[in-house]
């Protein structure tokens, strides 16, 4: 999911959330697609998922 | 990766998040040397800060359990309230975390005098040079979590652990700032040990 998240802009915000139970973006960027897709291949990228 | 299985108890999101442990257990506020959260961000690592009659707090701010006091002292360091935890070049950020009196998952209110009167402070995280947060939980270990709401927590105090609610609050100040704050704080701890070694050396000559 984040390596389609990360290349294809794979909208699986919510089921990320649902496995994980975290947002690793700010609040206010909720909704802002580009940003909570850097933030989620950020914490992919720590947690070296990806 | 050592786990910490007490403030995953504590913290149903820090596995989920991630966090690596940065430093051994110091103790409660009663042990010699030992410091919390807010000295933690403070970069105070020799007091218990806490505006509590026996924590450690600037001597010119009112001691009060209110996000106005937290935002007070942290000005002083050369804080000031920001709109994002996002990182930013040049700065260094700190978040505010309080729970709100009803101890429950709570819509984080759209202003400062709403915060100040409904939620209690908490805890405070530093963020690092990456991005990432560093905190000190209580007498626990110090640690670096991923993200902000690894930490988020409600209810009850689970044993020794308190619950920390959510970060309600950003502060940043530019990072020059930052470092003539360090060395002002350096100095001072510097004069007070020489002052202590002194005033005993004093006390030892009249025995």
């Amino acid at each position: 999911m984040l390596k389609d998240l990360q290349e294809n802009r794979g909208f699986w915000f919510t089921a990320l959330y649902e496995i994980t139970g975290i947002r690793p973006f700010d609040p206010r960027d909720a909704g802002n697609s580009k940003k909570m897709i850097e933030a989620w291949v950020k914490w992919g990228k720590l947690k070296k998922y990806i | 990766m050592s786990r910490l299985p007490h403030l995953e108890l504590g913290f149903k999101n820090l596995l989920a998040a991630g966090y690596e442990k940065t430093s051994e257990q110091t103790g409660f506020s009663s042990v010699k040397g030992s410091y919390n959260c807010i000295a933690w961000a403070a970069h105070d690592p020799h007091n218990w800060w806490w505006p509590s009659e026996d924590g450690y707090w600037p001597s010119w701010i009112k001691r009060e359990d209110t996000v106005f006091c937290f935002i007070k002292t942290f000005r002083w360091l050369g804080y000031r309230v920001c709109e994002s935890s996002n990182q930013q070049y040049g700065f260094e950020k700190v978040a505010l975390y309080a729970i709100h009196r009803s101890h429950r998952p709570t819509l984080i209110p759209n202003t400062l005098n709403e915060l100040n009167t409904d939620w209690q402070p908490t805890h405070m995280a530093r963020q690092l040079p990456d991005g990432t947060w560093t905190s000190k939980c209580g007498w626990a270990e110090d640690i670096t979590h991923y993200t902000l709401d690894a930490l988020d927590s409600y209810g009850r105090a689970f044993g020794s652990i308190n619950k920390y609610g959510c970060a309600v609050l950003y502060m940043r100040r530019f990072c020059v700032i930052a470092w003539m704050i360090r060395l002002i704080q350096h100095a001072h701890r510097k004069m007070k040990s020489i002052k202590n070694t002194i005033s005993e050396a004093f006390r030892k000559d009249s025995v």
